[in-house]
């Protein structure tokens, strides 16, 4: 008997347990898949707060928070790229081509 | 001589009790406080923005004291959001196993009467759950999904940078370097002085 116990919960483990519904603010979203399109939205919101407290003429403030967004993104997309550059371009250069 | 940016001329660099504890109560408080409603309204939009959005990506689970402590230091600088939410995951949400408290496994619900956790079993496809007095709880489910991942690490970085920007934002409210209602008034030789309510007249001609 104590050696079908492990057995018996194993196989009670493996059984599929029903997702309970959706609730929001509690339960994730499951974004795996496109997470970074959240970026954009977080440069926006972090615009939003920093010109708030830092631009002096709020007339120009929506075009400051848009031109800040903007220069967020553009960053992180070069870092990106340059990452992609260094990893998959030039570190793969000179292993290929150290001497060996 | 031009006239200064406006944030340093006439500049109050005094510290302002009352704005920066609003402030530390609610994002944005603290301006509305000193006047500045369109920026306090873009603060709160902003910081709340982030904190909401982070909860809805990653969960209840993002704000965790007991098994995310680290995070939790830069969450915490929301302010009281952040320890309600807190709270209430910890005392709703997660379950009292023995002598500690701990997130449900995803084959486990929450027990109403004792808080422990009881395993989800299949009656007739319906997840069910036995608590401590016998009762049968029909559909059972844990009582919310951790988050992991991806999914896990944005929503927790969403709430972790709406609590550097808040600093950013007491600060501003604390010392208040930003005269609220200022005018230019042209003078006598055509110069531009700069006006601030309950000051002398600062700036001027070069």
């Amino acid at each position: 008997m104590n050696m079908l116990l492990p057995a018996i919960s194993g196989v009670l483990a493996m059984t599929p347990m029903p997702k309970p519904p959706y609730r929001p603010f509690i339960d994730p979203v499951q974004i795996d898949g496109y997470w970074w399109m959240f970026l954009p939205l977080m440069a926006l919101l972090i615009a939003l707060v920093y010109k708030a407290v830092k631009h002096a003429n709020l007339k120009t403030y929506w075009w400051a928070v848009a031109k800040m967004t903007l220069e967020i993104v553009a960053g992180m997309v070069l870092l990106g790229v340059t990452s992609y550059l260094v990893v998959e371009v030039f570190a793969r250069y000179i292993v290929e081509h150290a001497p060996r | 001589m031009p006239l200064s940016p406006p944030s340093q001329v006439g500049a109050k660099d005094e510290l302002q009790p009352a704005a920066a504890l609003l402030a530390i109560a609610f994002p944005g408080l603290g301006h509305f406080y000193l006047g500045h409603i369109h920026r306090g309204a873009c603060i709160c939009a902003g910081i709340m923005g982030m904190f909401l959005t982070g909860l809805l990506i990653g969960g209840i689970s993002c704000v965790d004291r007991r098994e995310n402590f680290i995070w939790f230091m830069g969450q915490a600088l929301v302010g009281p959001p952040t320890f309600i939410v807190d709270a209430l995951h910890q005392n709703r949400f997660k379950v009292r196993d023995m002598q500690t408290i701990r997130s449900a496994r995803p084959d486990e619900a929450k027990d109403p009467d004792t808080g422990s956790p009881t395993p989800i079993f299949m009656d007739n496809g319906v997840p069910s759950a036995r608590t401590a007095k016998g009762q049968i709880i029909a559909p059972a489910y844990p009582p919310y999904v951790k988050s992991l991942g991806r999914t896990g690490e944005l929503g927790t970085l969403f709430i972790t940078i709406a609590g550097f920007m808040n600093v950013i934002v007491v600060v501003d409210a604390a010392f208040n370097v930003r005269a609220p209602r200022r005018r230019t008034q042209p003078t006598s030789s055509g110069a531009r002085t700069l006006k601030i309510p309950g000051t002398e007249s600062v700036g001027g001609a070069s």
